[in-house]
């Protein structure tokens, strides 16, 4: 009886959790824009700036050259980098 | 750094400029070239060493060679990286009841400056995004159009890779419009079809008054819950753009709150 109530518990929050959301599945609209929307998207070869480190700023570059015994790579632009819009 | 945005960690200390004018100074000195487009190499106790223009840097074999050249004449020895790599194109906080969007934008032309694509983010308030639902039950055919501010504010960033040293909205709109058509309806939820129009001018370069035009078909989707109070998706893609008369393409998605949660916000 237990496993039964359980059951009957586990199916109500199930039932609940459908009807408070459900989806629409995609048609040839949403296939075709979902289908954009990924081929815009940048590509791994395009995220491989994300696996620099960068230093929040160049004293702290400076600070962290002269503990490591590292050089200093800077690099000073115009816009904005996190964007692309530079 | 960038010379006027603040970037992902907030702008620079007036220390931390006057260092890098420093370093400006100090290449000029040894005329091993400056610019405030430029790659610039110091030795660990941070006098100058090597550098780069933006041009010859963005050649993978000469950047490397100037990096290969700097790790043999100082015997850097290998190891991990001295800071943690972090995206750099980060969602900006938002609160609970906010709508995160995503732009990318990308030229299909060639060049430096279509290399990578731009990527900007958008937030949304809850009576802001309220304003993207009709104002009557939803029905098959029901069309809309939305309201003005909440348009532009949408499109503002439907252009390819350009400079932009502030956040400033430099646009000047022609024409922005978007129309939303209920095409289908479930238990509780429907979608809307978006179409719109989008011409102004852009300037590439900020403060220079050039006519660089954007003209561009809209295309997209909303799907919501009927009664009006949750966004599942929001789509808005270029159909057809130009910019300057050169193809670029464009994609807005609204960003869930697991995703933003899995991105740390």
């Amino acid at each position: 009886m237990r496993s039964i109530g359980v059951l009957s518990a586990l199916t109500a929050a199930l039932v609940g959790a459908a009807a408070a959301e459900n989806f629409l599945a995609d048609d040839k609209l949403a296939g075709h824009v979902e289908a954009r929307v990924h081929e815009l998207q940048p590509t791994r070869d395009e995220r491989k700036l994300d696996l620099v480190g960068w230093a929040p700023d160049i004293l702290a570059a400076e600070k962290l050259a002269r503990t490591g015994n590292r050089p200093v790579f800077l690099f000073t632009y115009d816009g904005d980098i996190g964007t692309g819009r530079c | 750094m960038s010379n006027q945005n603040p970037g992902p960690f907030g702008p620079p200390s007036a220390e931390a400029r006057a260092e890098v004018q420093r370093i400006y100074g100090d290449f000029l000195n040894r005329k091993l070239g400056a610019g405030t487009v430029h790659v610039y190499i110091l030795k660990p106790d941070g006098s100058a060493l090597s550098g780069l223009g933006p041009v010859e840097a963005a050649h993978p074999d000469v950047m490397k060679r100037l990096l290969m050249d700097a790790i043999g004449q100082l015997g850097t020895k290998p190891g991990a990286p001295t800071v943690k790599p972090r995206p750099q194109s980060v969602p900006p906080k938002s609160e609970g009841g906010d709508l995160v969007l995503h732009l990318v934008s990308r030229s299909h032309g060639g060049g430096n400056w279509h290399q990578f694509p731009s990527e900007n983010w958008l937030v949304l308030s809850r009576p802001e995004w309220m304003q993207l639902f009709p104002r009557e039950t939803p029905h098959a055919g029901l069309s809309w159009q939305l309201d003005p501010t909440l348009t532009r504010k949408l499109l503002a960033r439907f252009y390819p890779q350009t400079e932009e040293t502030s956040n400033q909205d430099r646009n000047r709109i022609d024409e922005a419009s978007l129309r939303l058509t209920v095409t289908a309806l479930g238990a509780g939820v429907a979608r809307a079809r978006i179409e719109g129009r989008l011409r102004m001018k852009h300037a590439f370069y900020p403060g220079k008054d050039s006519e660089d035009d954007v003209d561009a078909t809209l295309l997209g989707f909303l799907d919501f819950d009927s009664a009006g109070q949750h966004i599942q998706r929001l789509r808005i893609i270029t159909d057809r753009a130009t910019y300057k008369n050169e193809a670029f393409g464009a994609a807005m998605r609204s960003v869930s709150a697991e995703t933003l949660e899995a991105l740390g916000q």
